[in-house]
């Protein structure tokens, strides 16, 4: 029977996948610099991927099944299988801004008060789940793309607002910088190809029900 | 990119060719098909490339509006190319209606131009064959479009499963909540995102939200359905569409025994004017359905024509693209043969005769 393929993204999530699996029986590990394993069964072939091309991995239906976080998913617009929320991962999406900016805007939880006229100026990595929630609770919003750093951009004056995930926050503190308002938890899914998980369904369930629950069936 | 050798190494953006093999290959997938609804007495027909847009505005689904490409006719009228097979054929028979016996069926073979991804421009344009049964009500005509797909599917070579389920079970269920509300339920159930549904059914204080959150959430094996219960405590509605899809695919397991059908209650239709059966066909190694259909009994209505009808499209490109053909027989030639062309030419004809491929 051939495996079941699996794309991880490389990093941190990546080990805490390796503890949750090992926990209930499934065991894995990446030789040195290898991007391709299988686990100990036999039952998973799996692909160590770029954090931001996991889901097109997974669109594409070479990795039939992936893990990775919800603004991942929802920043490459496309649709898949929700199989599984984990209970690890977990950040937040937040709206940031210098401690001075953040401070006066303390205790007014209507941000479009809190704004005022005027477009909201952002930076973020999250363009499209930046366009999309503040256009949902109508506030105007001229995004500016950056692909890392994003805590510059306040410093430096590129964009009073920020849009990114924190998890500690300790790296907002460096930068004097203080969350304005959490706009979304943003959680860790398995997610498959539809389609893939159509034509695969009982040897996926199956699969699911041993991450569930640690047994296997 | 504005050098002339690069414009004429572009193709507009949405356009694909098809060269030697992979041309050969879709022209014989098409040939099969073609003979194979033939057999089954489905006479084909070939809709417009172009048409007016105006006709279709009352038929054409908002969420599918951006996919379609539009332009302006000589005359200053909009139109659009074609996007969806079957909603071309349906204006377009209206005439073949008034005087043919019914049922009509009809089978097609043709390419569709429809905005896909945003990312990926190269697959915009897709090839489709297919059927339409019109005047057959279901459940026969629902039978026999499932039958035909799965032969289909047989001849061009591919191992798929065939998952069943119903446009009218949701309906049922939901049919009288807002467009904004049936989107979430329906977007839930596609992610198969049963927190989700879970969480949409309780705000909209659905009665018995687990027994239809575990109808959809269903799948189950025609062979093995005399054995599968549905949900327990489901609203009457929902479980009489149930038991219909139920008696469906139980039957077309019985009488197409090598062929391999599922019941599927998140498969909700792929259009919006499916209004009973709904079907889906999945394959090893295919990203995507590779078919898909159902019945649209409200559609032709709306097109002055009231009748029933049931189809099926195959999406023969993606088929193409993983078919793997023994490679083509050499072309032989006759050109360095003695003699004058006329030598030549019956030379070619013989070796033809004898089935090899010949150029002059």
């Amino acid at each position: 029977m051939s495996h079941l393929t699996l794309a991880l993204p490389k990093g941190r999530l990546e080990e805490q996948v390796q503890a949750h699996f090992a926990a209930r029986g499934i065991h894995f590990k990446f030789k040195n610099r290898e991007l391709v394993t299988e686990d100990e069964s036999g039952t998973f072939r799996i692909f160590l991927v770029k954090n931001a091309d996991l889901p097109t991995y997974v669109h594409h239906g070479i990795a039939g099944l992936g893990i990775c976080g919800e603004d991942v998913l929802y920043e490459s617009g496309l649709s898949f299988a929700r199989l599984l929320n984990f209970d690890f991962g977990q950040t937040r999406m937040c709206l940031a801004a210098t401690d001075e900016l953040a401070q006066s805007m303390a205790g007014r939880p209507d941000l479009t008060q809190a704004i005022g006229p005027g477009a909201l100026r952002v930076a973020s990595k999250f363009t499209r789940f930046t366009r999309d929630y503040f256009h949902e609770i109508g506030l105007p919003v001229e995004i500016i793309k950056l692909n890392g750093s994003v805590e510059l951009a306040p410093v430096l004056g590129l964009a009073p607002f920020i849009v990114d995930l924190v998890e500690t926050g300790s790296t907002l503190k460096a930068n004097k910088l203080s969350i304005v308002q959490t706009l979304a938890t943003i959680g860790v899914y398995l997610v498959a190809n539809p389609a893939y998980y159509k034509f695969q369904y009982r040897r996926i369930d199956a699969v699911l029900s041993q991450l569930r629950t640690g047994v296997a069936s | 990119m504005n050098s002339p050798r690069a414009t004429l190494l572009q193709l507009p953006a949405g356009s694909s060719s098809l060269f030697f093999q992979a041309a050969r290959r879709q022209q014989a997938l098409v040939g099969q098909l073609s003979a194979n609804y033939d057999r089954w007495g489905y006479v084909p027909v070939h809709t417009p490339l172009l048409d007016f847009a105006k006709p279709y505005q009352a038929i054409v689904p908002e969420q599918d509006s951006p996919k379609i490409y539009h332009l302006i006719g000589r005359d200053g009228e909009i139109l659009m190319l074609r996007w969806d097979i079957t909603l071309f054929l349906v204006k377009q028979i209206h005439s073949l209606l008034t005087d043919a016996p019914l049922p009509l069926r009809l089978s097609y073979a043709d390419s569709i131009l429809r905005h896909q991804d945003d990312l990926d421009i190269s697959h915009n344009e897709f090839f489709q064959t297919g059927v339409e049964l019109i005047g057959s009500p279901g459940p026969d005509g629902d039978l026999e479009i499932l039958l035909l797909l799965a032969e289909s599917l047989a001849v061009a070579g591919v191992d798929a499963a065939i998952h069943v389920g119903s446009a009218a079970v949701f309906r049922s269920a939901f049919g009288d909540l807002p467009a904004a509300d049936q989107g979430l339920l329906t977007t839930a159930i596609g992610e198969r995102d049963w927190a989700s549904l879970g969480k949409e059914l309780a705000r909209l204080g659905a009665r018995e939200a687990a027994a239809l959150s575990d109808c959809f959430q269903s799948i189950a094996e025609a062979s093995a359905i005399a054995h599968w219960k549905p949900p327990t405590r489901l609203p009457e509605s929902v479980g009489a569409e149930i038991e219909k899809v139920v008696r469906l695919v139980g039957e077309a397991q019985k009488l197409a025994p090598s062929a391999h059908f599922r019941v599927d209650f998140s498969e909700l239709g792929s259009q919006l004017y499916h209004s009973g059966v709904v079907f889906q066909a999945y394959a090893k190694d295919y990203a995507t359905a590779i078919a898909m259909g159902g019945r649209y009994d409200r559609l032709l209505a709306q097109m002055g024509i009231n009748q029933p009808a049931v189809g099926f499209s195959i999406m023969l490109s993606k088929i193409n693209a993983h078919s793997h053909d023994a490679p083509l027989d050499a072309i032989a030639s006759v050109a360095g043969e003695p003699g004058d062309f006329a030598a030549r030419f019956l030379k070619a004809q013989a070796m033809r005769a004898q089935g090899k491929r010949v150029a002059l």
